[in-house]
């Protein structure tokens, strides 16, 4: 029963999938995947096994029938597939030119050897240098089929002239080429073409071709570098590329060539500093860059100086030199003012920053006339001042004039009135002293030691002290206390108008003066001690009234032309009226 | 700028690069036609102020002993099939070029040139019937060969 029920479900099966019905997919569809992966679980030798051929063939009918389609997709895996491949192919080819190298016998070979010695780089890659790198100088991507170019990338100076009608030539050269080789029974694609020395690299993917332009072969590993590169494209702008149909204003074409751009600026640099006979080129180009620097630099400075020079001729109308030099300014040249001088200074602070030296001159002329008209103004101004000063001088003068003549006459009456004064005074005292005199001419009449003259007493003759002592003689003492006392009674009665009585004491001319005028001091001393013992000094306390006087030697006594010295040691005594002194002064003052 | 590929075919001697000779603008020199059986010429349109270039692949005629590679057919636009008015063969060859042509091209647009018409009578002309793809021309009196290029032009913009 279960195995005819089992063989009427396979039956019923069967016809569905015969009828492929839609539900019937949609039922498995969702199972398809699981029974898959359980197989492949449970048994995965066997379930390769099964899809092996049916997959192949799939993948054969699919590029058959879309062929660039499929080869857009695959070309960058294939890419790297080959470009490792052609890498083990570059390794294999290095060992080989080793092997040649340690063979080879050449002069060249040593010098090599040496070099790769010297520089630590293998002999090998020396080699491989010694041939030079091949240098790319355009890039064309040109639609396979209708040959046109889709975008271009060129070194400077190594532009390829209409690269459009480039790009169709060559694809027609590619197309001969292939139809050549394809009549030949090989599916192979040209992918090199040189003439001269000139080569077209040529990678084909899908619907287009990359053409390298080279100045010679590409080497294994340049190749290998286009097809990386070219693989990048492709895999990026496949689409754009298939659907492509001449116009050349699409962005992605602004993109592919600015990325192939880019790539051959990147290869530029990569081999410049490789060729060592471009040092020498570089070299001349540093210095002439830093010669047009200089130049520039110069050139600056010129236009500077020049720029600040017209300033300055426009300003001050002076023709000067301005120079730059180590990060200063000179000034040089003749101006004909200070002022300009000073000017041109400030124009040129104005302009620029740096430190000013001002070289420029005054002309000597212009010095001494700015001197001369400096000196006349100094003067004017002085010759105001001095008209001004004179004016007030003139007017103080006067002043002075008027006060000095009016001090002049206050004096003047001054004067006359001191002279009248003087004059009454004396008048007064003359008669005073006449009164005096007569009274001791009367007193004295005959006595031998009242000088009638002086109205003194001089006792020259009496002896009254030795020579060259000063005690004295008693009796001649007494004979001179009795004259005194008589003088005094007479003086008394005027003594309201006596000033003082002077004691004085001479000496005779022998010995020393010093001596004499100690002595003659000593003599007047003891008179006068002698005198205040008087009754009538003591009488009328007269006391303060005596003084002395010493004279030395000055006043010796002379009998015929001869000392008698004697009569020099002697004392004499006279009078002093009050206001002696006085009208003395007043004297002076009237003189 | 919209760049066109088109070709020019035709027998052996038609005259073909006589007749864009003076009507190009730009091409590679004439011993490229000889060695790899096809020459590469430019020409410029501007209609309606869209800028056009013709690259226009000059096919050397065929012969039994060379026969044209196929690769020169692929991705062009469009294509002047020329033939020499006074030799008959050469029309009866136009077919088996516009067919080999549709063939690699089937969406290309093809017209006719009766070329080296200054050959015949104006009573000789009038006895041949032209649709409106087809055109009288002459590279040695210039006649009829702009009209075959914007005849083409504007067939491949439309």
């Amino acid at each position: 029963m279960v195995e005819k029920v089992v063989l009427l479900f396979n039956e019923v099966l069967d016809k569905r999938f015969e009828h492929e019905g839609e539900e019937t997919v949609k039922i498995f569809s969702k199972h398809i995947t699981k029974m898959i992966a359980q197989s492949y679980k449970d048994s995965p030798k066997e379930l390769s096994f099964v899809l092996k051929e049916t997959i192949a063939q799939s993948i054969a009918l699919e590029i058959e029938n879309n062929k660039d389609t499929m080869v857009d997709s695959l070309y960058p895996i294939m890419g790297s597939m080959v470009s490792k491949y052609v890498s083990q192919a570059i390794t294999e080819l290095m060992q080989n030119i080793n092997t040649k190298i340690d063979d080879g016998l050449s002069i060249d070979t040593y010098k090599r050897k040496i070099k790769s010695k010297m520089t630590g780089v293998s002999e090998m890659e020396l080699l491989i240098k010694e041939g030079g790198k091949a240098i790319i100088s355009s890039l064309f991507v040109i639609q396979k089929e209708s040959g046109l170019l889709i975008a271009e990338a060129q070194l400077q100076d190594k532009e390829v002239q209409d690269p459009h009608m480039v790009a169709s030539m060559a694809s027609a050269i590619k197309d001969f080429i292939n139809d050549w080789v394809n009549q030949h029974e090989t599916q192979d694609e040209v992918q090199i073409l040189s003439y001269g020395a000139s080569t077209l690299y040529i990678e084909s993917a899908g619907s287009v071709y990359i053409v390298a332009f080279l100045d010679k072969d590409p080497e294994y590993e340049l190749r290998s570098k286009i097809n990386a590169f070219f693989a990048s494209i492709v895999s990026e702008y496949a689409p754009f590329f298939r659907t492509f149909e001449g116009d050349d204003s699409a962005k992605e074409i602004e993109k592919i060539s600015a990325k192939m751009q880019k790539y051959l600026a990147l290869q530029q640099c990569k081999i410049k500093p490789h060729k060592k006979q471009n040092y020498a080129k570089y070299f001349g180009y540093g210095l002439l860059c830093l010669y047009l620097i200089y130049l520039g630099y110069r050139g600056i400075i010129f236009y500077k100086e020049s720029s600040l020079e017209s300033k300055v001729m426009e300003q001050t109308g002076q023709q000067v030199s301005v120079h730059y030099e180590n990060n200063h300014i000179i000034l040089e040249g003749h101006v004909s003012t200070i002022s300009q001088l000073n000017q041109i200074e400030a124009i040129t602070a104005q302009e620029e920053k740096y430190p000013i030296y001002n070289y420029l001159s005054v002309s000597q002329k212009y010095l001494i006339d700015t001197e001369i008209k400096r000196l006349h103004t100094k003067l004017r101004l002085l010759s105001k001042a001095s008209k001004i000063k004179d004016k007030e001088l003139i007017a103080q003068n006067k002043i002075l004039s008027t006060r000095l003549e009016d001090t002049n006459n206050i004096i003047n009456k001054i004067k006359n009135n001191l002279l009248l004064e003087t004059y009454s005074f004396e008048q007064k005292r003359d008669k005073i002293k006449m009164k005096i005199a007569s009274s001791l001419e009367k007193v004295f009449e005959e006595s031998p030691f009242y000088k009638v003259t002086y109205q003194s007493l001089g006792f020259q003759d009496l002896n009254l002290f030795l020579a060259g002592h000063s005690k004295y003689n008693m009796k001649a003492m007494k004979v001179l206390q009795n004259n005194f006392e008589k003088y005094m009674e007479v003086l008394e009665a005027y003594s309201p108008y006596i000033e003082r009585i002077v004691i004085e004491g001479h000496s005779d001319s022998r010995g020393e003066e010093a001596e004499n005028i100690i002595l003659s001091k000593k003599r007047a001393l003891k008179v006068r001690s002698a005198l205040l013992q008087t009754k009538i000094i003591k009488m009328y306390n007269m006391q303060s009234l005596l003084e002395i006087e010493v004279f030395g030697s000055q006043d010796i006594i002379k009998e015929n032309g001869v000392e008698n010295p004697n009569a020099s040691r002697r004392i004499e005594i006279r009078f002093e009226l009050k206001n002696n002194e006085v009208l003395e002064k007043l004297n002076k003052i009237i003189k | 700028m919209i760049r066109k590929k088109i070709l020019l075919l035709g027998d052996f001697s038609v005259g073909k690069t006589s007749l864009v000779r003076r009507y190009i603008d730009g091409a590679f020199d004439d011993k490229y036609l000889t060695t790899i059986g096809v020459k590469i010429a430019k020409k410029y349109f501007d209609i309606e102020g869209v800028d056009y270039e013709l690259i226009i692949w000059d096919i050397e005629g065929s012969t039994p002993s060379k026969k044209i590679a196929l690769g020169y057919y692929k991705g062009a636009s469009g294509a002047i099939c020329v033939a020499d008015i006074t030799r008959k063969e050469t029309l009866e060859g136009l077919k088996e070029h516009q067919k080999i042509f549709l063939n690699e091209n089937p969406k290309g647009k093809v017209v006719i040139a009766y070329n080296k018409s200054d050959l015949l009578s104006e009573a000789e002309k009038s006895k041949i019937s032209l649709d409106s793809n087809t055109f009288f021309t002459s590279a040695k009196d210039d006649s009829g060969v702009e009209e075959v290029f914007l005849r083409l032009m504007r067939q491949m913009i439309v």
